[in-house]
């Protein structure tokens, strides 16, 4: 049974929603979460290849980006049917405790030349790169209730925008970094897989500080606005009539 | 004969045909990116 204590029965107007620390939040669980898989998707053709000199071809790389594609797809479904029972807030820290632990793995694959390692390592990030896009619009209902949920919506995927600038320059400038201060190819890749990790456990911290929307925030429901209305115009209204 | 739903929505042929229309070639991709993704393992 998923958790009931974040799911509002009320609504949020989309630029009441846009005020509460709790869209924030879930823009940079968003971004971070997208962050650490875009980069990887850019990038997994030359990192594979750079990563296994001699033992991943360009057709087998080709493959591999393939694969991930397909991991990428497979992630939407089975993570958000998964935050149908865990709840939302327990997908997204799932993706963060994951994610982070297989990023700190991927150089330590490279270094003891295990392929299906590092393979099976980028398969079950990039699932969870799709299950963060299926899983965030269940969890701003949630959050701030169905009536502005789309354009909501709409302003949180700045998130991910923001996060297609992020990742690519991150895995790209400090590759090029290190291998401009020497570093052989096969290691270039280690320390943006660390900093990914970190970015990973920043968005932990995000999404442990989600808690629910406070009362001032939700709309009132449409009977007690027409209520409110009624009242001020039967004060207005000429004595005797 | 395909079943024809009462309220003269989808019938069964056309809902084999839609799905056939998407998961064909669906089916194909899948296959086609785990042959090629075979390569990375030999």
């Amino acid at each position: 049974m998923a958790p009931q204590r974040l799911i509002t029965k009320n609504d949020v107007f989309v630029y009441d929603a846009l005020k509460t620390p709790q869209f924030w939040l879930i823009w940079w669980v968003l971004c971070l979460n997208v962050t650490a898989g875009i980069g990887v998707l850019g990038q997994a053709s030359a990192m594979s290849q750079e990563m296994f000199p001699g033992r991943v071809t360009p057709v087998a790389a080709a493959g591999f980006v393939g694969l991930i594609s397909l991991f990428n797809m497979l992630g939407r479904f089975f993570w958000a049917s998964t935050s149908d029972v865990i709840g939302r807030k327990n997908t997204y820290f799932c993706f963060f405790v994951i994610g982070t632990a297989l990023y700190i793995l991927v150089p330590w694959a490279g270094a003891i030349g295990s392929v299906a390692l590092f393979v099976l390592c980028f398969i079950v990030i990039i699932s969870m790169y799709g299950g963060g896009f299926s899983t965030v619009p269940a969890y701003l209902k949630n959050m701030f209730g169905t009536r502005y949920v789309g354009a909501i919506h709409g302003w949180l995927l700045t998130a991910w925008s923001a996060a297609g600038i992020f990742g690519p320059v991150l895995v790209n400038y400090i590759r090029q970094y290190q291998i401009d201060h020497g570093i052989p190819k096969a290691q270039a890749y280690n320390s943006t897989m660390y900093i990914m990790a970190g970015l990973l456990v920043v968005g932990f911290i995000c999404n442990a500080c989600i808690k629910a929307v406070h009362d001032r925030f939700h709309m009132k429901p449409d009977h007690e606005a027409e209520d409110a209305v009624a009242a001020v115009a039967a004060v207005g209204r000429p004595a005797g009539t | 004969m395909a079943s024809e739903n009462q309220n003269g929505g989808t019938t069964t042929l056309q809902l084999m045909l839609f799905w056939g229309f998407v998961g064909v070639p669906l089916a194909w991709g899948v296959l086609e990116t785990l042959s090629n993704a075979m390569k990375l393992f030999q």
